[in-house]
C-alpha cells in the first residue's frame, strides 16, 4: 500500500464524497457509492467517519467501515450503513441522500481492526447481523491479493433475506461459497442443510479443526454475540492476542 | 468550510455540557478490541511503580481499605457517544501516590497498564489533584467485565479510552510512551472539548 504514502491530505481531513451508486442489501442495510476527487486507499476493516451538517451549524458524525478494499487506484469509497432506531445520521441519509448527493466523509481511520495483505496468518472471520461489514472487506481483499493463506467466514444472520452481500455469500442459490459457513439463527431458508441457531461451541471447534495453525480470528457484531464468540474462543484455546473484536451497541 | 446537508434539522438547543461532535445514549456501549479479560477479585493486583519513592503492590482486600471517594461526572467515547451524570466511586490516583510516598521529580507521566496487555498514556498532571481514581463502582454497582471489572483507571476529562478498563500496573515515566489506540491512529492525548480524536486532529 504504498500508494497510502503519497497522498497529499490527511485521514482527518473532511472530503467531499457524491454519492454514485445506493445498493439495497437487506431491509435497514443499503450500501452507499461514493466517488472522490482524491484517491482513496486503506486497509480492510478501517472506517470512514460521515459528518452532517444543518443550516444552523448542527453537526452529527457517525463511523462506518469500509464495505470493499481501496488501493489507491481508484477514487471510489463503498460504505455499507444500517438504519438505526434513532439514528439521526443514519436516518437523514435513508430518507435524504439520493445519486448526487454530497456528503463529507474523512478516513481512513482506526489501525487496529484490520488486515494487510502482508499478514502470513491463517484468517478465520466471525461476524454476526451488520457486523459482516468490515469482515466482506477483509474477504474481498484476501481475494483480490490472491492471498494463499487460508481464510474462512462464519456469519451468524436472522434470515437469508437479512443477509447483506447475497450474491457474494451465496454466489449459487441456497449454497454459501466453500469458504462461507452460515447459520441462521430465526429462519433458515427451505431446504437448508447448514447450520441453524446462534454461534455455538461445537461451530466454532468443527472450524477451527480445519486450520493447520491457529488463525488469527477477527469477530465483529453486537456486543452480546462478541462477548459470547470471543469467549468461546478462549475456552478453545485460542490466545487472546490472536482475537481482534469490534463490538457495536450496549451489553444487552 | 462545511457543506450544508439540506434538510438535516438539528435536533434542538445544544446541552452545553456536551462535547462538540458527541451525541447523548442512555445505553452504555461497550469498547475493547478483543475478548473481554476475567480477573478474578482473589487473583487482581494493582502496581505503582516507575518515578515514585516508594513502588508498592496491593491486592483486592488492601484497596478497597483505602479511603473512597466519588465523582458524579459524564463520559465522553471517542466513537461519538456521551453518557450524562454517572456517579464513579474509586480511589483517587493522589492517595495511591500518597501511598508510594510521593512522585520523583521526573514523573512525567502516568503508563496505565492493563491485564489482557492494553497500555494507554497520559500526563501526569491528568491524574493528580482529584481529576482521576481507579473505580470499581459505576453507579452504585460493581462494574461488570464487559466495563472493566474489577477496576479501570478512571480520568473523565478525556475520551474514555484513557481510562483504561482491567488496570493491573500505573507506572510513572519520565517519557512519554504512546500506548495501545495511541500507536493505531488515534490521538495522544485526547481531549473531547478539542475534538483530539485521531493522531492528525490537531
Amino acid at each position: 500500500m504504498k500508494s497510502v504514502m503519497k497522498q497529499t491530505f490527511k485521514p482527518t481531513d473532511w472530503r467531499v464524497g457524491t454519492v454514485t451508486q445506493i445498493v439495497p442489501e437487506a431491509p435497514g442495510i443499503r450500501s452507499y457509492c461514493f466517488s472522490f476527487d482524491s484517491q482513496i486507499a486503506h486497509y480492510a476493516g478501517q472506517h470512514y467517519e460521515i459528518r452532517l451538517t444543518a443550516e444552523d451549524g448542527y453537526q452529527a458524525a457517525r463511523l462506518y467501515s469500509a464495505a470493499m478494499p481501496a488501493n489507491g487506484t481508484s477514487n471510489m469509497l463503498q460504505l455499507t450503513i444500517a438504519l438505526m432506531a434513532d439514528g439521526e445520521v443514519s436516518s437523514y441519509i435513508f430518507s435524504n441522500v439520493t445519486i448526487g448527493s454530497q456528503l463529507e466523509i474523512r478516513g481512513p481511520l482506526g489501525g487496529y481492526f484490520v488486515w494487510k495483505p502482508e499478514g502470513k496468518s491463517p484468517i478465520l472471520l466471525v461476524g454476526g447481523g451488520t457486523g459482516i461489514v468490515p469482515l466482506r472487506a477483509i474477504r474481498l481483499q484476501h481475494q483480490q491479493a490472491n492471498a494463499s493463506t487460508k481464510l474462512t467466514l462464519l456469519y451468524s444472520v436472522k434470515t437469508y433475506p437479512y443477509m447483506p452481500y447475497k450474491y457474494e455469500l451465496f454466489p449459487r442459490i441456497g449454497q454459501p461459497a466453500s469458504d462461507v459457513i452460515v447459520t441462521f439463527t430465526e429462519q433458515a431458508p427451505q431446504g437448508w442443510l447448514g447450520h441453524e441457531g446462534r454461534i455455538d461451541n461445537a461451530m466454532i471447534q468443527s472450524v477451527l479443526q480445519a486450520y493447520k495453525t491457529t488463525p488469527q480470528v477477527y469477530v465483529c457484531g453486537s456486543t452480546p454475540l462478541v462477548e459470547v464468540v470471543t469467549r468461546q474462543f478462549v475456552e478453545a484455546g485460542v490466545n487472546p492476542s490472536k482475537i481482534k473484536a469490534e463490538r457495536f451497541g450496549a451489553t444487552s | 468550510m462545511a457543506i450544508i446537508n439540506p434538510g438535516f434539522k438539528s435536533p434542538g438547543r445544544r446541552d452545553e455540557r456536551v462535547p462538540p461532535g458527541q451525541s447523548v445514549v442512555k445505553t452504555w456501549p461497550v469498547l475493547t478490541y478483543g475478548p473481554t479479560p476475567r480477573i478474578d477479585t482473589g487473583e487482581w493486583m494493582l502496581a505503582v511503580d516507575g518515578e515514585v519513592n516508594k513502588p508498592f503492590t496491593i491486592d483486592w482486600a488492601e484497596f478497597n481499605r483505602l479511603p473512597k471517594h466519588t465523582m458524579l461526572t459524564d463520559i465522553h467515547c471517542v466513537t461519538r457517544w456521551s453518557k450524562l451524570g454517572m456517579e464513579w466511586e474509586g480511589v483517587s490516583i493522589d492517595e495511591l501516590i500518597e501511598r508510594a510516598d510521593g512522585l520523583t521529580s521526573s514523573a512525567n507521566h502516568l503508563i496505565a497498564h492493563c491485564y489482557g496487555g492494553y497500555t494507554t498514556n497520559l500526563p501526569t498532571e491528568d491524574v493528580i489533584g482529584g481529576k482521576a481514581m481507579i473505580t470499581t463502582r459505576a453507579d452504585g454497582e460493581l462494574l461488570t467485565p464487559e466495563h472493566g471489572a474489577p477496576a479501570r483507571l478512571f480520568v473523565p476529562h478525556l475520551y474514555f479510552w484513557k481510562s483504561a478498563k482491567y488496570i493491573n500496573r500505573l507506572t510513572f515515566t519520565e517519557r512519554d510512551h504512546p500506548g495501545f489506540w495511541e500507536v493505531n491512529g488515534y490521538h495522544n492525548y485526547g481531549d473531547p472539548w478539542r475534538e483530539e480524536r485521531y493522531e492528525t486532529d490537531v
